[in-house]
């Protein structure tokens, strides 16, 4: 089954924010924002400006008729600044004239004057600073003071990751329309249409059903426009607000690299014990997370970071503990994985650590330690699966079959220039939002006379695939062809008070919404087609291929014929449907709980070969095998297996943030300067195998959530090149710290040692 | 006023020559098609084709519409997303994307399907590495490109070989129209380029007020300064013959300092160059290398500038005209500072030449930047050494990114003269260019990391032209 939307993508006719045509008297926002990392505004004119040709509006916070606050989980962000700027790109001022470039050049020609207060950009030093967002928490099982002793082995370490630019292709956008009596209806590039209305109408002063959001689709996102593209839509509604007419705001490439937050840096120390078999048996680690200048999602993602610390391992014994550190860098926010990649790429390091000292390969560590069915997490739950180490199995046939790690051996002793590393990469990945309220979902069924069908739902398509999806489960639920659905566009009017389309649930939660919405409808169809059909009441009827069957014969009756009757008849033919996940629960006095629906789990193999003379390398091959439980669309899974691999490789190799050291000004604001892979770079063989489903899952028809989990595949690339760099010469001490650039990896091969 | 083709009709625009053809797609004519990802050509979101009509046939090319200054489009076809639409359904290429599921957000789709198109424009062979290699400039942040790299190896395959002499025939576009790449229309192009005023103007437009300004491929230039440019007069070097050739005579081989890296592609003139030819697919994308020129390369003066590298090497010299007179100096010259030049006001850089290699020659070109293609050096340095019987009779190698002009290793390949090839020579060679330079801390590496990158190419140019005289493990 195909992507859907891909039909409109080829012929360049599907519109994203910037495509749309809007009338005449719009007018362009360009935004003020601090030069300066940690400072005060010292002045502000604007007067000049005003008097512009082409410039209507200048907006400061003065100009704000409700709460000057965007905050989501904590209330600690201003929209626009007020005295203190806390990070290079907080907003200050909107600038609305008559084109955007006149826009831009206004914000030039504003009088602004900072004063410079001391800036902090790492974690560990705001730590040391008392610069929490919140309180630490710490996740434990079992007892690790007590284990140490019984340990054969110990590794103690620190592990850093970096951040990382979304770089969706479409930037942050949104535009705002007046509608009548005051209310406004906002097009917006956000993940989350209701926190979009919910702060639209916080900062405007209005009740949220005077704030409607619409959303066609976005040009990927990541995470990145889950709570970020918040600040600009809710600029647009303002400065309709103030001036009566449309206004659309588009970042470009430049501003929305430098302004707006990334995935979170850690640096974590980590104390790893093992038996002398490998068993794991005494885990304690502590993450730093670089928050950035206000917590955003920062807490949501520390939790999921504690949630992921034994990543695909049973540990009885675990202390794992999260510091969210306040700097002076944009607010860093969602991004795939949400926590998560941060946690496995440290217990990875773990373990190959002890790989080392042990004289154990890490492949044998993780395997023993992987996690088998009702072995509890450190936060209570129970591994109700048998994936894990199923995937781990099949990849590991892969790998004998084709015999790689004689061939692997072989191409080292044969070869001095180029050596080739090889690694293992198991991932089991907890599905819900780990705030149980976000595990609900709505959706609206219009089936029209003519028998073809409208369907709203809360979730918001970005190429994952989520429309496709819910198009095929209301086709497969009616019995009826996907070509009568059409999906309507994401619409808090539609759909309302939803859960952002995040945690990879969206197709999960809206899936099954639309499944007891479509499932209602069809009950009072077939009802009514019994009516017609059958004398006496007692007869099995069901749609199958867009025809009635009764006791399971086909009729005459057919869908469109048997839809006009039941409207005829006076029959509803729209439902809306609510769908909240069960059994889920988690205390944070006690930090236990069941928070997930379920895990998602998969195994990688990636071979990579390095050029030692060049200090480069290149990913030869990624095998994966991934459990998506019953696909309902084996094409796009497919494709978010790939495509969230290859963020993770980039992750940890060539995508690395750069800053100014004294400025903290972004250095690597341009795709000129912030490398991502490319179609050269990427692995010349990527074979994926899904995993077969064996047991029934909270997943609608049976099939699991796909978005995040296979980032998490990319950190294997990481620990291949640290096998290759071992191939080389074993006396270079491995190195925890991603990403693992070309500079670094150079400068690693030609240590002095 | 320019006047153009866009798509399937006549054309013409009021807005400023300097201004940028996506502006002109995106806000007067209403294409939307054509995304804007980046606007410095690093994305090709924007990529929309230029017909250029020949004195038989037209030439197609894939370009970045972002960093594409209005004035090109004069008497030209220009092809966006739209018009390559067939009237119903999918052509070919859009099939096949949405088969392999090679579209995901759809951003950057309408971009990559012109590419591929622009690609079997431009050859009558198609292969899968041309069709891979002309994604180089597409960047897509969604399907980690599996999916896309099956489709275009697909793509390359649904048409063969064409039975077109010329990838700018007639015949070539009749066989792209039947195997529904393009749309028939294609073929009423050159017709219709012929029968439209064929004023000329090299861009001057009485309209404009501002300064003229020199643009060859402006691939640099519309991305730092596409403002100022917007309103200035463009003297397009593109469109002087005098400037654009590419020959050999007498042993000499002649550059025109507005040809293209792809017209150097295509001349073949690095066809005996050792790695020379292989190693343009590092220079930039398919769309930058459709129009940045080597004149721009040397005049620009980037301390990285993989082509000025090149031809440091290669020892060239640069004819450099004012008027009716001209003069010559050997590129080693030229720069005198960080972006200085011996260029007075008026003086133009005509042409640069340099001797044809001979089988006595051995040529390397190494780069490494943060990712192998599209991308600007950390360091890059070439190396042309003369040999005779293992002995080096002359040298001459250059490196970027370890100076603050593109680097002449004056004190290295002097030193290497009368040398006999060894690994002892070739360290000898890696510690007197790395005593040669002095590179800065920057965005693209640290001072240390290029001046150990630096030895390390050396080596390798020992390592890839002399495998059998040096021991590349004590190199390491």
């Amino acid at each position: 089954m195909k992507h859907q939307d891909a039909l409109l993508h080829v012929r360049g006719s599907s519109l994203f924010v910037d495509d749309f045509k809007l009338p005449g008297d719009v007018l362009h926002a360009a935004v003020l924002v601090s030069p300066v990392s940690h400072g005060e505004i010292e002045t502000l004119e604007i007067d000049e400006v005003l008097s512009i040709p082409g410039v209507e509006a200048v907006i400061t916070a003065k100009d704000i008729p409700g709460e000057n606050q965007i905050g989501n989980i904590i209330m600690d962000e201003l929209l626009l600044a007020e005295k203190e700027v806390h990070f290079i790109g907080e907003p200050i001022a909107v600038v609305l004239a008559d084109s955007p470039e006149k826009a831009r050049r206004a914000v030039k020609a504003i009088r602004l004057e900072t004063s410079e207060l001391p800036s902090v950009v790492d974690p560990r030093e705001a730590f040391e600073k008392g610069m929490l967002i919140a309180p630490p928490r710490t996740f434990s099982l079992g007892s690790v003071s007590a284990m140490w002793k019984e340990c054969d082995c110990i590794v103690e370490g620190r592990a850093d990751s970096g951040g990382q630019e979304h770089l969706y292709l479409e930037t942050q956008g949104s535009f705002a329309i007046p509608m009548e009596n005051g209310c406004i209806r906002i097009t917006s590039g956000t993940q989350g249409p209701t926190f979009v209305q919910k702060i639209a109408a916080r900062v405007l002063n209005i009740p949220m059903n005077k704030v409607e959001i619409d959303i066609g689709r976005l040009g990927g996102a990541f995470g990145g426009k889950e709570d970020q593209a918040t600040p600009w839509a809710v600029m647009a509604a303002l400065g309709v607000y103030l001036t009566g007419r449309p206004v659309k705001l588009v970042l470009n490439r430049n501003e929305d690299m430098t302004w707006t937050g990334k995935r979170h840096p850690y640096s974590s120390d980590f104390k790893l014990g093992l038996k002398s078999d490998g068993t794991m048996i005494a885990w304690e680690v502590t993450y730093y997370q670089n928050g950035g200048a206000a917590s955003d999602l920062s807490t949501a993602i520390l939790e999921r970071t504690l949630f992921h610390s034994t990543n695909a391992y049973f540990i009885p014994n675990v202390k794992a503990t999260g510091m969210c550190c306040r700097t002076n860098l944009p607010p860093n926010t969602a991004f795939r994985g949400f926590g998560a990649p941060q946690a496995m790429f440290v217990i990875e390091s773990a373990i190959y650590s002890a790989s080392e000292k042990l004289g154990i390969s890490p492949g044998e560590i993780q395997e023993k330690n992987l996690l088998k069915r009702g072995d509890i997490f450190p936060f209570g739950m129970a591994y109700e699966g048998s994936e894990v180490r199923r995937s781990w199995k099949q990849a590991d046939g892969l790998y004998r079959k084709d015999n790689t790690g004689k061939k692997i051996k072989d191409f080292n002793s044969s070869n001095v220039m180029f050596k080739k590393g090889i690694s293992f990469m198991p991932v089991c990945f907890g599905i819900s939002f780990t705030n149980i309220s976000l595990n609900q979902a709505n959706a609206l069924v219009h089936v029209y006379t003519d028998g073809s069908v409208g369907i709203s739902t809360g979730a918001v398509e970005m190429g994952q695939g989520v429309n496709t999806k819910i198009a095929q489960v209301a086709a497969r639920t009616f019995g009826i062809n996907l070509s009568r659905i059409k999906i309507e566009s994401t619409n808090t009017t539609r759909a309302a008070n939803t859960s952002p389309t995040a945690a990879s649930s969206a197709a999960d939660m809206n899936g099954n919404a639309i499944r007891t919405a479509c499932s209602n409808i069809l009950k009072r169809l077939l009802s009514h087609a019994v009516k017609c059909l059958c004398k006496s009441g007692d007869c099995k009827v069901e749609m199958i291929n867009e025809a009635v069957l009764i006791n399971g014969k086909k009729t005459d009756l057919e869908w469109d014929k048997l839809v006009n009757l039941a409207y005829l008849a006076r029959i509803s033919l729209s439902c809306q449907a609510h769908y909240a996940t069960p059994g889920l629960y988690f205390d944070k006095s006690s930090e236990k709980g069941r928070p997930f629906a379920y895990h998602v789990a998969g195994t990688a193999i990636t071979e990579v070969t390095l050029d030692r003379l060049r200090g480069i390398f290149s990913v030869d091959s990624v095998k994966i095998v991934h459990d998506v439980g019953e696909s309902i669309n084996s094409l796009v899974d497919k494709g978010q297996v790939e495509g969230g691999l290859l963020q993770g490789i980039g992750w940890v190799t060539m995508e690395e943030l750069k800053y100014h050291t004294e400025t903290d000004a972004l250095l690597s604001d341009s795709l000129a300067t912030y490398k991502i892979p490319d179609i050269y770079f990427t692995p010349d063989k990527v074979d994926i195998e899904f995993l077969e489903c064996l047991s029934p899952n909270a997943g609608v028809y049976n099939s699991k959530a796909v978005g995040e989990p296979p980032f998490m595949y990319g950190i294997g690339t990481y620990f291949a090149i640290l096998e290759a760099i071992q191939a080389c010469n074993q006396e270079i001490p491995p190195v925890y710290s991603a990403p693992l650039t070309n500079e670094k990896l150079l400068m690693l091969l030609n240590k002095k040692h | 006023m320019t006047s153009f083709i866009l798509n399937d009709r006549n054309y013409t625009t009021k807005l400023p020559p300097g201004a940028v053809t996506l502006d002109l797609l995106r806000k007067e004519a209403g294409l939307t098609g054509t995304k804007e990802g980046c606007r410095e050509g690093d994305c090709g979101a924007c990529t929309v084709l230029l017909g250029i009509p020949l004195e038989q046939g037209i030439k197609y090319m894939a370009v970045n519409s972002c960093i594409l200054p209005i004035a090109e489009l004069q008497g030209r076809h220009l092809v966006t997303i739209e018009g390559v639409n067939p009237k119903e359904g999918l052509s070919s290429i859009q099939k096949i994307f949405v088969e392999e599921g090679a579209s995901q957000c759809g951003f950057c789709t309408p971009g990559i399907i012109m590419s591929l198109t622009g690609y079997l424009l431009s050859t009558i062979d198609p292969d899968d590495a041309g069709a891979t290699g002309s994604l180089g400039g597409n960047i897509c942040r969604c399907t980690g490109y599996v999916s896309i790299k099956n489709a275009a190896k697909t793509v390359s395959g649904i048409t063969g070989h064409s039975p077109a002499g010329s990838c700018h025939s007639r015949e070539h576009l009749e066989w792209l129209v039947e195997n529904g790449i393009i749309p028939p229309y294609f073929l009423e192009i050159e017709e219709k380029l012929q029968a439209m005023d064929t004023y000329e103007s090299f861009g001057l437009d009485a309209n404009v007020s501002g300064r003229t300004v020199t643009v060859a491929g402006g691939t640099d230039l519309f991305v730092i300064e596409a403002e100022k440019l917007k309103n200035a007069n463009l003297r397009l070097l593109s469109k002087e013959k005098r400037m654009n050739g590419i020959s050999i005579t007498d042993g000499r081989a002649v550059i025109g300092a507005a040809a293209t890296i792809r017209d150097i592609i295509d001349s073949g003139i690095f066809s005996n160059s050792g790695n020379l030819e292989r190693s343009l697919d590092l220079v930039s994308s398919a769309q930058i290398r459709n129009r940045a020129t080597v004149g721009g390369n040397i005049v620009n003066a980037s301390p990285i500038g993989d082509l000025t590298i090149i031809f440091l090497a290669l020892d060239s010299r640069l004819r450099i005209v004012n008027g009716s007179d001209y003069r010559e100096i050997s590129l080693k010259n030229f720069y005198k500072g960080y972006k200085l030049l011996d260029l007075s006001p008026g003086e133009l850089l005509e042409s640069l030449e340099f001797p044809e290699p001979d089988l006595k020659t051995s040529i390397n070109f190494e780069k490494v930047a943060m990712r192998k293609h599209l991308d600007i050096a950390s360091v890059n340095s070439a190396a042309v050494f003369r040999t005779n019987d293992e002995v080096i009779e002359n040298a001459d190698i250059s490196a970027g990114g370890v100076a603050p002009v593109p680097l002449y290793l004056a004190g290295t390949s002097a030193a290497m003269s009368g040398m006999k090839i060894s690994t002892d020579t070739a360290k000898f060679a890696v510690r007197t260019a790395c005593n040669e330079v002095s590179p800065i801390d920057d965005v693209r590496g640290s001072a240390a990391y290029k001046k150990l990158l630096l030895g390390k190419l050396i080596a390798a140019h020992f390592v890839e032209l002399f495998p059998g005289l040096v021991d590349g493990e004590k190199l390491l």
